[in-house]
């Protein structure tokens, strides 16, 4: 039988120990990530947040720009306008065209502007449309488009600012301001137009798509509505002769473009005319059919926010590998601990098989293991196996009750049903049969308890044969104690009657003899008579005394509270006459209460002060009776001052019939001091005798009685 | 001094030297008187029953008995003449060798009317028989006069 349930139950205090781990790793964890999460979540945020304030702010910053551009424009547009000395120099010029001064001072006025450098020709035009003077000189051609436009403005009278437009002719593009020249007070005949185009590739595309930050994507750009289409005014980064070519439609409403020239203002996300993702601030332009869009690919804006997530990602891995690393080195830690324990365990278990193995082996009872499910007999051990004298393979590979000679205890399934439910089970007086056929009596127990998750039912068997034999002598030995006392009892009570009679017919005839025949006998005769008569009366007088002695054990009484001093009172009344008779000076001490027979407890004190009274001497009797306490009994003592004891006889005192003067002397049969000694014996005390010689010669008598509180039990069993 | 006639006793005895020794005791009394003699319990019985041969057999003024008898002993004997409507009123001395205690209490329970151990002493036994005598005198000398 293997009794090391060490590896199944201690792999699963590891697993358990391992899911702790398991736990703890996965709270750390949930916090790291949660952490990790929480803090990336905030990043994103701030930065979102970050990049669209700087996106606004760029885009705000051009818009403003662009804005304040064209009130330049404009402005410069308003130095001609209604200016009567413009106009007064113009219509000279116009009136004589070979006026060279005019021509001189015109000249002057437009190449101001021209060097200015905002424009890059500025004509003057008539009201017919004809070009009549041009900075620079040379003849450009005008767009038909500005053609178109300078008739309008000639005919409404109204500086005009031509949006974005492409010169057919040099295929470039080109804003322009018309400004018509008109005299304040007749303001319906413009006298003509002075035109000043922008070449917008000399400040305004490179103002449009500087961007104040290095970046790989990101991009200003102008639009406009035309129709259903939003038009880009420049040229992009990412397409070639974007300007006034690329057209989106305006159904592509997820184009920051057409959000734009469709009214948002704000930060949109959408895809650009490329269609990558981006990011965008979207304003329209004050006074302007402008919208500015201010854009940057969102993979390249929420780069820094990838690169934030992977830089938490790796560090919340780092942290979790780091955790995991620690929990498992403690966990590591812990297993080394475990298995070095569980290996000291399995050395003590070891240790301890080993001695139940030397127990089972050595062991004077018999011992048989169980499998507590099926009744099959597991292990059996030598004892048992030489108890009953068969061999191990009667045993072994059976079931309980399929043995023979176990059926007084096992005798069917049912019976071992009983030893299953029951943890403990005890029978005394069981019989197993022996292989030589003889029947032994044995105690039988069993217990079932649990090995390596096998309930097993292990039963003892003690052979009790000699045990038995030795209660039933003893029972044999005690009922025939039994009838010896009650022999006792009966031939004490033969003695006193029939022992008796005879003595009596004894005595009585030889008495009547001696009434009758007293003259015809001589002195002789009846002295014999006499002698005859007076061994007759001693022998009955005996008889009476061993019947006496014998009766203290009959006639005892249960033991109660006695109190001593009432019992020596009731000896006083009891010895009354004897008391008067001798004078007798009788005094006790304080006496105790103890546990007796206060019947048998007055005998004593009867006898112990009648024999003072008797063997007195010369002297009136002094009698003093006296307890001392100890702590487990008390001394009573009687003292007197008769003729005291001599040492040599102290022993003989006790005895029955032992008498230590003459008849003619101290009469009595010597039964006294033996009752006395009987009763107290019975108390569970003691008897004894001092003499003291000196000053005052007397016959201590001592007679220690146990306490009353402490005599209960032991005299119980008296 | 009244004239009496003769008192009859009914002694219970099995022991003939006992029975002897009453009678020699009773000779040295002045009162007349018939001891009869039954030597068991049953005999007792039949005598004071006056039934199987004792029909003319006188009715004990005093019975004097043994304890310890053959066939039926004194304990049974005075229990019947005890409970017996008819002779209840015969005065019983019991006779006994032993002081007993248990055959003392046993005896009064049973309603005797004396119990006197036989005495070793001759002389005393003849005292005894002497106050067993006045006893009854104390006893039987009312209603006897009235019958006259």
């Amino acid at each position: 039988m293997n009794l090391s349930p060490i590896s199944d139950r201690d792999d699963q205090t590891g697993l358990l120990a391992a899911r702790g781990f398991l736990l703890i790793f996965s709270f750390l964890a949930a916090g790291l990530v949660t952490v990790g999460y929480l803090s990336y979540k905030n990043y994103e945020q701030q930065y979102r947040t970050e990049t669209v304030h700087q996106l606004s702010a760029i885009a705000e910053l051009k818009v403003g720009e662009l804005s304040r551009y064209r009130n330049a424009r404009l402005g410069d547009g308003n130095v001609f306008y209604k200016n009567p000395a413009f106009f007064r120099l113009v219509h000279r010029f116009f009136e004589q065209p070979a006026d060279a001064d005019a021509q001189r001072q015109l000249l002057g006025w437009l190449g101001r502007l021209s060097q200015y450098g905002q424009y890059d020709r500025v004509w003057l035009l008539d009201a017919q449309g004809v070009t009549r003077l041009s900075v620079p000189g040379g003849q450009q051609p005008s767009a038909s488009a500005t053609v178109q436009l300078v008739s309008d403005v000639l005919r409404s009278g109204r500086t005009t600012f031509q949006d974005f437009y492409r010169n057919e002719k040099d295929r470039r593009v080109y804003l322009a301001l018309m400004v018509p020249i008109l005299d304040e007070p007749d303001t319906n005949r413009p006298l003509g137009v002075l035109v000043l185009r922008i070449d917008p590739s000399a400040y305004l595309y490179p103002f449009i798509q500087r961007w104040p930050v290095p970046s790989e994507t990101a991009e200003t750009l102008l639009v406009r509505r035309e129709g259903n289409e939003a038009v880009f005014l420049n040229d992009l980064r990412f397409t070639t002769n974007a300007a006034l070519n690329l057209h989106i439609s305006l159904e592509s409403t997820n184009t920051p473009a057409v959000m734009a020239v469709l009214g948002t203002d704000g930060i949109v996300e959408g895809r650009d005319y490329r269609g990558s993702p981006v990011i965008a601030a979207v304003h329209p332009i004050p006074d302007s059919p402008w919208f500015m869009v201010a854009r940057q690919n969102t993979a390249e804006m929420l780069a820094p926010l990838q690169a934030r997530l992977w830089q938490t990602v790796v560090v919340i891995g780092a942290l979790l590998f780091g955790t995991a690393a620690g929990l498992g080195l403690i966990r590591r830690q812990q297993r080394v601990q475990f298995y070095r324990e569980r290996a000291k365990s399995a050395e003590m278990l070891s240790a301890s098989e080993f001695r139940y193995r030397r127990f089972f082996e050595a062991t004077q009872d018999g011992v048989l293991i169980l499998d507590a499910g099926t009744g099959m007999i597991i292990d059996v051990n030598p004892f048992l196996i030489k108890l009953l004298g068969y061999t191990h393979e009667v045993f072994l590979g059976k079931k309980i009750w399929e043995l023979s000679f176990f059926r007084d205890v096992v005798a069917n399934q049912d019976h071992f049903a009983e030893l299953q439910q029951k943890e403990y089970i005890r029978y005394e007086d069981m019989a197993l049969e022996t292989s030589d056929g003889r029947r032994i009596e044995v105690e039988f127990t069993s217990h079932v308890y649990q090995v390596h998750h096998q309930t097993v039912i292990q039963c003892s068997v003690r052979d009790i044969s000699a045990r038995k034999k030795a209660e039933r002598n003893l029972n044999e030995t005690m009922d025939e104690l039994r009838a010896s006392n009650r022999d006792l009892e009966q031939f004490a009570y033969v003695a006193s009657h029939d022992l008796q009679e005879p003595l009596r017919m004894v005595s009585s005839y030889m008495q009547l003899i001696d009434r009758r025949y007293k003259d015809r006998l001589d002195q002789d005769a009846r002295d014999f008579i006499a002698y005859a008569v007076d061994g007759a009366v001693r022998m009955q007088n005996l008889i009476d005394s061993l019947l006496e002695y014998s009766r203290l054990q009959s006639r005892k009484k249960p033991f109660a509270a006695v109190n001593l001093t009432k019992v020596f009172g009731q000896a006083l009344l009891d010895l009354e006459g004897r008391i008067l008779e001798t004078g007798a000076q009788i005094t006790a001490g304080s006496l105790p209460v103890v546990r007796g027979d206060a019947v048998q407890l007055g005998r004593v004190f009867q006898n112990l002060i009648g024999n003072a009274l008797k063997f007195r001497g010369e002297k009136t009797p002094e009698v003093r009776v006296e307890a001392e306490e100890f702590s487990t009994h008390w001394k009573i003592t009687v003292r007197d001052n008769g003729i005291g004891i001599e040492p040599e006889h102290q022993k003989k005192l006790f005895k029955i019939f032992q008498r230590l003067h003459s008849r003619a002397e101290y009469p009595g049969t010597g039964i006294g001091l033996a009752v006395c000694k009987r009763i107290i014996e019975r108390h569970g005390g003691e008897t004894g005798v001092e003499s003291v010689h000196g000053m005052e010669k007397g016959v201590p008598s001592g007679s220690p009685f146990r306490k009353k509180e402490d005599n209960h039990g032991r005299l119980q069993s008296n | 001094m009244a004239v009496y006639r003769a008192i009859e006793i009914l002694l219970v005895e099995d022991n003939p030297g006992d029975v002897r020794l009453t009678q020699e005791a009773l000779k040295e009394n002045k009162i007349r008187n018939n001891l009869h003699v039954a030597k068991d319990g049953v005999e007792a019985m039949k005598f004071v029953r006056q039934i199987n041969g004792f029909e003319s057999a006188p009715r004990p003024d005093l019975i004097l008995l043994d304890l310890n008898l053959p066939k039926k002993d004194g304990r049974e004997v005075l229990a019947e003449i005890k409970t017996d409507e008819k002779l209840r009123s015969i005065p019983v001395v019991i006779l006994t060798t032993s002081d007993a205690e248990d055959d003392v209490a046993r005896s009064y329970d049973m309603h005797a009317n004396c119990y006197v151990r036989k005495p070793i002493d001759l002389n005393r036994f003849i005292e005894v028989v002497k106050v067993i005598e006045n006893f009854w005198l104390s006893i039987v000398e009312l209603p006897r006069t009235e019958n006259r």
